[in-house]
């Protein structure tokens, strides 16, 4: 412990004796460190931004629609009745809802607003944008047909006036009224990634659908006891629609899940491939720092024989400079840190936040830890071919060099 | 010439210190190899994906009824909506109507359902036919009873047997084969391609089948006119008929394929430049180096400016030096480089676009090779004006 002291007094003096050199050499560690830790950043930062936007949406239900381009599209054209059927073939799924999504007429003070009517089941469905007043469908609600509705913010705001109490008001549909039980939330801004949140949305529940006026819908949504059933539950689903209409009738499954996994996949991808390019240039730095080690190993021949002479072990010269090594890439690496961390902050909050509306906190320990971890790693991989030839330099050669 | 002295004795010193020379050159090699290969990756596939897109050719514009307004009924392109454009557009050069549909098709006693759409005889792509030919003006005209097959389709109707001459039976009709198109491996784009189980018949023919429903109109510019123009055009003539909610929407073909093109390119130039900073920390290097070196020659440099040479002497000598750095590691990066982007552009482009796309090497090594000359002067002029600036007095009393 006292020799490590040693070594690290001895290697700041010689850091601080050539301070143009040192600055030079450490350079290349502080862009590289910079650059790698604002590229994981920025790459994380944006993955959960964009998943954040995701977030209020139920990753426990596939949607069943039939494929667009088909033989016979009529025919595979989903009934409302097709949800029950479905739901005694699939017996896995909690359960399974008709889904109609239209867009519908109603008037408020002499004036037609189109709204945009989606039907869901009791409870938290697909969408779980938190409620700002009232509550969501009951049990009762569905099973005894009530004519209740929810309100996107955006429908609130259209129908009543911004932050009007809509609870216990009505909203005129197809000439019946349907009494407000809650209102949603004002969703969350997003950027140029706009998603139908903003949407002047008006929840029913989908027992109503044939008093609507619908027989077809527009697909079904299975809702499966986790994340991890929505594919093989969304899979039975579609077998069992082809049992009802014949296997000619081609459907395909849609979930939150896939597309969330399909933007972790990408994010993953194109951070790693940008960070690993970035990482290039550490290398690059790794060279230099083992470059300039060269030439002070040449330089201090003189010092090291001396040394030698006088009892230093093999040991000893070798500590001495991988100490210096470690101490030029750690240093490089803490000023590359915090250049980093400031350049993805910069980053995030005037680009990205452009972008996703929303910056979400994610955590720098990880990414500074990989970064500080490489520094030394590098500083060690590079600091000791240079340390190696030195302790073995011969001190009576050494003496006599000039 | 005076040039050239300096660069062989600017040879002769990097030989002297091997080791350095080597190490400080890795650096550029790295660099310039990182961003020749990631370029180069990045050209070879926008030039693949360009060449598939290619090969369907000028698909003009689509130009469709809307149907994500659900509230109207959406419009219907009938046979005389599709005359009168094709006569009332000034603006459009073709029009052709598109038919897209299922059909269960019949051929011996195998009966199965294939999408049928329709062709015309004004081709602008580049697919090659493996049997024998397209559509002309006479199977047009004359509305006959003719298809061609696309090689999915063939395989499943005919194995690999003769096609020509068969007939086929499409809704109860008999249908001659006078060609099969050849398979087009496209990679991950060849559901893009369409070259699925699919049949093509002319479009007039496809007019008198029952009960058939043009999906869209497919319009070629008239010379002289942008896309967004003709669109404008023909969308006034359909409004004339269905009134002015008539909602359309339009997909001009070649700009889609442009703009994908435009997001790779994008996308390298990004990646590369992010390759570039190891070649700015290279160059940092480099210059270290070369202070190194500039302390370690004091004396020289004394020694030379005492025996009458200039500042200018001594500045082009240190500048010379290392220029020469990073002229051979962009050499042997550039080289590496290309090494690299023609392992990963095979690999690369045969899993995504199916065939392997010439690289245009000459703007790379003229870029390549004018970036390390710059690497070198501009990392060098610092270590040099140092040299050049040094008192002799002071230089010889150095140890």
């Amino acid at each position: 412990m006292n020799k490590l002291l040693e070594f690290l007094a001895e290697a700041i003096d010689v850091v601080r004796n050539n301070p143009m050199r040192s600055l030079l050499t450490t350079l290349g560690l502080i862009i590289g460190v910079g650059s790698v830790i604002a590229i994981l950043a920025v790459g994380d930062s944006t993955d959960r931004s964009v998943q954040n936007l995701l977030s209020p949406y139920s990753q426990s239900s596939a949607f069943i629609v039939p494929r667009e381009q088909q033989p016979d599209p009529q025919n595979a054209a989903i009934r409302y009745e097709d949800a029950r059927k479905v739901k005694a073939l699939v017996p896995d799924a909690v359960d399974v809802q008709p889904i109609l999504a239209i867009a519908m007429e109603t008037r408020v003070r002499h004036v037609d607003i189109t709204l945009q009517v989606f039907t869901t089941g009791a409870g938290a469905g697909f969408d779980n944008t938190p409620l700002a007043e009232g509550r969501r469908f009951s049990d009762d609600d569905i099973a005894a047909h009530h004519r209740v509705c929810i309100l996107s913010d955006q429908a609130r705001t259209k129908l009543f006036g911004e932050g009007v109490p809509a609870v216990g008001r009505a909203v005129r549909l197809n000439g019946s009224y349907y009494t407000v039980v809650g209102v949603q939330q004002k969703p969350q801004t997003s950027g140029l990634l706009q998603t139908n949140s903003g949407q002047v949305t008006v929840y029913v529940p989908y027992t109503l659908i044939p008093e609507l006026g619908y027989s077809f819908v527009f697909g079904l949504s299975i809702i499966t006891p986790g994340p991890t059933d929505v594919t093989r539950l969304g899979n039975a689903a579609i077998a069992a629609l082809q049992k009802i209409h014949g296997s000619r009738a081609e459907y395909e499954e849609r979930d939150i899940k896939t597309i969330d996994d399909g933007i972790n996949k990408t994010f993953a991808i194109l951070t790693g491939v940008i960070g690993v390019v970035a990482g290039i240039s550490l290398v690059v730095g790794g060279v230099g720092i083992m470059n300039i080690m060269l030439v002070s190993v040449t330089e201090r021949t003189r010092e090291i024989g001396i040394r030698k002479a006088i009892g230093a072990t093999r040991s000893d010269i070798l500590g001495q400079f991988l100490t210096e090594a470690v101490l030029l890439c750690a240093i490089g690496g803490t000023i590359g840190l915090v250049m980093g961390v400031l350049l993805a902050e910069l980053v995030i909050h005037t680009l990205i936040v452009q972008l996703t509306g929303t910056v979400v906190s994610f955590s720098w320990f990880p990414i500074i830890a990989v970064a500080l971890g490489f520094s030394v790693g590098v500083g060690l991989i590079f600091g000791t071919y240079p340390a190696i030839r030195a302790s073995y330099l011969n001190p009576i050669e050494c003496l006599r060099y000039e | 010439m005076k040039i050239w002295e300096f660069f062989s004795a600017a040879l002769g010193t990097l030989w002297a210190n091997r080791a350095r020379s080597v190490l400080t050159m890795l650096g550029i090699i790295i660099g310039t190899s990182a961003v020749i290969s990631i370029f180069a990756l990045g050209q070879s596939a926008a030039a693949s994906i360009g060449e598939t897109l290619g090969a369907f050719g000028n698909q003009g514009i689509f130009l469709l009824p809307d149907q994500s307004t659900r509230r109207f009924n959406p419009v219907r392109i009938s046979w005389t909506d599709f005359l009168q454009v094709r006569d009332e557009c000034t603006r459009c050069a073709k029009v052709f109507p598109v038919y897209d549909s299922y059909y269960s098709i019949r051929e011996g006693h195998k009966k199965d359902i294939y999408e049928l759409t329709s062709d015309n005889d004004y081709v602008l792509d580049h697919l090659t036919m493996a049997q024998g030919r397209r559509f002309d003006s006479d199977d047009i005209d004359s509305a006959a009873p003719v298809c061609d097959i696309y090689w999915p389709a063939y395989q499943k109707l005919f194995g690999s047997g003769n096609a020509l001459g068969e007939t086929v039976r499409i809704a109860g009709r008999r249908f001659t084969v006078v060609g099969v198109f050849a398979d087009y491996s496209a990679g991950v784009f060849n559901s893009f391609a369409g070259a699925g189980d699919s049949l093509n018949i002319p479009y007039t023919t496809y007019h008198r089948l029952p009960g058939t429903q043009i999906e869209g109109l497919q319009i070629y510019s008239a010379p002289g006119f942008t896309s967004a123009q003709t669109i404008d055009d023909a969308e006034a003539v359909l409004k004339r008929i269905h009134g002015p909610n008539a909602a359309m929407q339009s997909f001009d073909s070649t700009q889609q394929g442009d703009a994908f093109l435009k997001v790779i390119d994008y996308v390298a130039v990004g990646i590369s430049s992010i390759g570039a900073i190891a070649l700015v920390v290279g160059g940092i290097g480099v210059m270290n180096i070369m202070l190194v070196s500039v302390m370690e020659r004091t004396r020289e440099i004394g020694i030379r400016k005492a025996i009458g040479a200039s500042r200018t002497d001594i500045l082009v000598q240190f500048l010379t030096e290392s220029v020469a750095i990073t002229l051979i590691g962009g050499f042997v990066g550039t080289l590496f480089g290309m090494f690299v982007a023609a392992l990963g552009s095979h690999a690369l482009d045969v899993s995504f676009a199916g065939k392997a796309a010439a690289i245009n090497w000459v703007p790379i090594l003229t870029v390549a090779l004018g970036f390390s000359i710059a690497v070198g002067v501009f990392f060098g002029t610092y270590p040099a004006m140092r040299a050049s600036r040094l008192e002799p007095i002071d230089c010889l009393r150095h140890e």
